[in-house]
């Protein structure tokens, strides 16, 4: 055949690669990336195979089937060689494929002694021509690729070559001591053990011992002087062609005895480094001769994972070495304890999601300061941060201008709230980013004003205990805030220790003012759980807003929270109904609705009465039960109005009656009325939020910001209900799952049919071998396969069509699926017809004959293991018995 | 087959303009793997200004297997019919071999194999 145009390639002459990721074993350029050129071994029986068929004009198409049923099923493993010799753009012409190799007989005794090592059946056919290297892997393999020697072969150079390289790579592996590998075989074991690696070399050991015995028990009993490797190491080299004469009888003996250093450094050089001092009879298990046979395999049990590993079960079994790490006690240092608590207080801050302020009150003075800040910052917020004045600093610049700001500082208080800031950035590792928002930190300097505090009476906590280190490292920031007045702001807790501690008695408010301010968000504030000091967008007015925010969520949390209004528990009447803000409408009771309807006149002079009370002074007494109320604990003593107001519900009912209305039920809409706007009640919720303003607005002008607090905190007080919990017993409830999808049954057991000693409970269908389902469906229906239903429908209704293409190949010609059978032809005469006709009725007729025969056969069979199974017991299980 | 090495070495000692005809075959089960890399490959290869031949589509190979579904032989003879398609691309560049090595140096899909075979001088 020839060809129409020349080869772009004559793949003789060619030099194939094969792309493979790089093996760790070579030390080529990393540069090369993840993969490199591995030159593809060629075809496998390359050295022996007579496998290279005539080139160039094989197509392409088929060269790769190699007689594959399928097409090629090979084709993905092809050796690198054989596709890259047939590779051809010629390939459109209609090639045959020549055949390869005519047969096994051509195929070499050691490539089939080689197969029959790997594992493949020994059929005759070449099975490696489809197996190739992966990767370049050892100097050893890549050599030509994998050669089969021949055991008698003696190779001159081979041994050193190769287990000179062996040593050198593994003498590393050995340093650690170990004088031998699960791969050599226990000392006693001296023939067929110490498989040198190679698990074929074995079994082909164990086909041919005798030759490698005395040349082992020969090398073993010369070994067994010099134990260092590494002097035999040296003499591997002058002992080269020694081992080579291991293998011969004759010579073994002869160079074990003259030479015991000779022969035994030969066998352990050839052992390879896989031995080491001392290892000397185990070392020397001829090796070598296990190397050169099969040696498609022994190069590359070390591990470079080229071809087919095969299971070397370990003579010896060793185990892991232990991974323990032996420490010198006396070098290791013990951590003061001071360290670790002053470490844990300057941490713990930033620790807690929620800081209760402690002494709310003893900085009264402070805080309106800060409120007032506050509020400015809510109203610049409003009104919009003018963003000329902003300045854009980029990220890098940070810094910087963070200095600028901390020296050039501004107004008094920002000053400080700067440095303060500042310092705190240098103090405290999470902080360095609150600086980030030193300008916005005077603002809100005052929500922060709960957290300095405790950080301060955690400082006086462990400060007395731990005098210099601990004071200097948390009083850091706190200390230098006390410096902040003038002094540059030191970066360091140590350095700020020496100005710490004389100031630290006078610094105290100083320090708690500035820390105030340098209120890092990371203190432990409830916004700064989620908003880290990282998080530098967070826009400027809303650190006010945080501000705020903390310290109400802060304040709600005291216990000295602001006085609720009532006493009772059900006086909030008036208020629902004038604000409306809030839940209570939806949360309160209908009873108190009821009572809020009907008594609404007599409950307003009451609640301002109460309110009265309230706010003239908000007993701390009245106060703390409010707020325990509010918490959801209740006394006994909350209770007793309650008569006392029922009663007086239902005297106003009867009056009411008696004057014809009728008292608001409950179960009238509460929306609606609530809704119902009442002049009365609007008038007087007005009122009262009128004088709470004023009262606030007093309280602000005054300083006395407690009450002050206390009157914004009660305007956004909610009602706190609590509610009735539904209360199940067992008698009121016995199922939540109503009878109309729960249809509970009773578990029966059972009943067995046959006299009940027969086969344990679950029976097989002698049919088909699986459970019978028993009657109540406790074994299960039969669990329909998913699409086997389905398809079998589909089946029945398509078999035409579907026997047309499956008739092939699974009906056999003859049945009434055959398509032959069932198309019909085109212009067919009315003979045809008829005798396709009388083809289909034969067909039919010969498949019920064969359903019956095949029914009654296994009738038969059923009974049969029926009546074997009679006699088994219950213990036995219920097997179906293949007779 | 002993001078592989040595070919290799050859080429890439010589003189670099000297230019050997390179066939790069790519296999894959995978087409759009395989077609990404062909392109890759081929626009790698006109960036140096090689010539460039290719891709040349070889016949996709399809390995079928049809087996009965059921493990037993009761049931309707249903079966299963599985494939796999092999696709494969070869690209032939006149270049010298280091450009070669270069250009198979880019990233390759998964699945996608290659091999490329270097004409001797």
């Amino acid at each position: 055949m020839g060809r129409k145009t020349k080869a772009f390639i004559d793949k003789k002459k060619a030099t194939t690669f094969s792309l493979v990721y790089r093996d760790d074993a070579e030390d080529g350029d990393p540069d090369g990336g993840l993969r490199t050129l591995a030159p593809a071994g060629g075809h496998r029986g390359a050295a022996g195979g007579p496998d290279e068929p005539a080139d160039d004009y094989y197509d392409d198409y088929y060269d790769d089937d190699e007689g594959g049923p399928e097409g090629g099923s090979e084709h993905g493993k092809n050796k690198a060689g054989a596709s890259s010799e047939h590779d051809d753009l010629s390939y459109f012409d209609g090639c045959y494929d020549d055949g390869y190799y005519d047969d096994g007989e051509e195929m070499s005794e050691e490539r089939r002694r080689e197969l029959i090592a790997l594992g493949f059946p020994d059929d005759g056919y070449d099975y490696l021509r489809h197996m190739r290297d992966l990767g370049r892997g050892r100097p050893a393999a890549a050599r030509g690729g994998v050669e089969t020697i021949p055991e008698e072969q003696e190779l001159e150079g081979f041994d050193e070559e190769v287990w000179e390289e062996g040593e050198e790579e593994e003498e590393g592996g050995d340093e650690d001591g170990d004088d031998f590998t699960i791969y050599d075989g226990p000392p006693e074991d001296e023939a067929a053990g110490g498989a040198g690696g190679a698990g074929a070399a074995e079994s082909k050991a164990k086909a041919a011992p005798k030759k490698l015995d005395a040349a082992a028990l020969a090398a073993a009993a010369s070994a067994a002087g010099p134990s260092t490797s590494s002097g035999d190491r040296t003499g591997a080299g002058a002992a080269g062609p020694g081992p080579s004469s291991d293998r011969t009888r004759a010579r073994g003996p002869a160079s074990a005895a003259p030479s015991a250093r000779g022969g035994g450094a030969a066998a352990r050089s050839v052992a390879g480094g896989r031995s080491v001092a001392g290892a000397g009879p185990r070392s020397a298990y001829a090796r070598s001769a296990y190397a050169r046979s099969v040696a498609s395999t022994s190069a590359r049990t070390d591990g470079s994972g080229l071809g087919p590993s095969v299971y070397v079960a370990a003579k010896q079994l060793v185990a892991p070495k232990e991974d323990v790490k032996v420490v010198d006690a006396r070098r290791l240092t013990v951590v003061h304890k001071g360290f670790d608590e002053a470490a844990a207080a300057a941490a713990l801050p930033s620790v807690s999601a929620l800081v209760r302020p402690t002494e709310v009150r003893g900085r009264r003075g402070r805080l309106i300061q800060d409120l007032e800040e506050v509020e400015a910052s809510l109203v610049a917020m409003e009104n919009g941060n003018d963003p000329q004045l902003a300045e854009v600093v980029e990220g890098d610049e940070w810094a910087d201008w963070l200095d600028e700001f901390v020296a050039g500082g501004g107004e008094d208080g920002e000053q400080e709230g700067g440095q303060a800031g500042a310092a705190a950035a240098g103090a405290g590792k999470a902080r360095a980013a609150a600086a980030a928002g030193d300008e916005e930190e005077d603002e809100e300097g005052g929500g922060e004003s709960e957290e300095p505090e405790e950080e301060d009476e955690h400082e006086d906590e462990w400060r007395a205990r731990h005098r210099r280190q601990a004071a200097g490292e948390a009083a850091g920031p706190v200390g230098l805030v006390g410096t902040a007045a003038g002094a540059e702001p030191a970066a360091a807790g140590g350095e700020g220790e020496g100005a710490a501690r004389p100031e630290r008695p006078s610094a105290a408010l100083k320090a708690a003012v500035a820390a105030a301010r340098a209120g890092t968000i990371v203190g432990g504030s409830v916004v700064s759980s989620f908003w880290r000091p990282e998080r530098r967008d967070r826009k400027e007015g809303f650190e006010g807003l945080d501000a705020q925010f903390e310290r109400l969520a802060v304040e709600y949390d005291d216990e000295e929270i602001g006085d609720l209004e009532h006493e009772r528990y059900g006086d909030d009447d008036g208020d629902e109904d004038g604000d409306g803000d809030h839940d209570s409408a939806a949360d309160s009771d209908i009873e108190e609705d009821a009572e809020r309807a009907a008594l609404k006149a007599q409950r307003r002079a009451e609640k301002a009465a109460a309110r009265e009370r309230v706010a003239a002074g908000g007993g701390g007494g009245a106060a703390a039960r409010a707020a325990q109320v509010a918490a959801g604990g209740c006394e006994l003593s909350d209770f007793a109005d309650v008569l006392d107001e029922f009663l007086a519900e239902h005297r106003a009912a009867e009056a009411l009656e008696a004057e014809g209305l009728k008292p608001l039920q409950g179960y009238d809409d509460v929306a609606i009325q609530a809704a119902i706007p009442d002049a009365e009640a609007l008038a007087a919720t007005r009122a009262r939020l009128a004088a709470l303003e004023a009262k606030a607005a007093a309280a602000g002008s005054k300083g006395d910001a407690d009450t002050a607090a206390e009157a914004m905190a009660f305007e956004n007080r909610s009602v706190v209900v609590v509610q009735e919990a539904e209360r199940w017993d067992c008698e009121s409830i016995l199922s939540l799952t109503s009878n109309l999808e729960n249809h509970p049954a009773k578990i029966v057991e059972p009943q067995r049919r046959t006299g009940g000693r027969g086969g344990g409970l679950i029976r097989l269908s002698a049919k088909t071998g699986m459970p019978v389902p028993v009657r109540g469906g406790v074994v299960g229906a039969t669990i329909p396969e998913e699409g086997e239903e389905e398809e079998e429908e589909e089946q029945d209704e398509g078999s035409e069509g579907e026997g047309g293409s499956e008739g092939e190949g699974g009906v056999p010609g003859g049945s009434v699926l055959d398509p032959a059978l069932l198309t019909r032809r085109k212009g067919e005469s009315a003979e045809e017809r008829k005798a396709r006709k009388a083809a289909v009725k034969d067909a039919r007729r010969a498949q019920r004959s064969a359903k019956k025969e095949m029914k009654t056969m296994f009738k038969q069979q059923a009974t049969k293991a029926a009546k074997q199974g009679a006699g088994r017991s219950v213990n036995a299980g219920s097997t179906y018995v293949i007779p | 087959m002993a001078t592989k090495q040595g070919v290799e070495k050859a080429g890439v000692e010589a003189e670099a303009p000297q230019v050997h005809r390179i066939r790069i075959t790519l296999t894959s089960k995978n087409v759009k793997n395989l077609e990404k890399v062909c392109a890759d490959l081929i626009k790698g290869a006109k960036e140096k200004q090689l010539k460039v031949k290719g891709p040349v589509r070889m016949p996709t190979k399809v390995l079928r297997i049809t087996t009965r579904k059921a493990p037993s032989g009761q049931g309707t003879n249903t079966f299963d019919r599985f494939e796999m398609r092999i696709h494969k691309r070869l690209i032939d560049l006149h270049s010298p071999a280091d450009v070669v090595k270069q250009i198979t140096s880019i990233s390759i899909e998964p699945g996608v194999e290659v091999e490329v075979t270097i004409a001797d001088m």
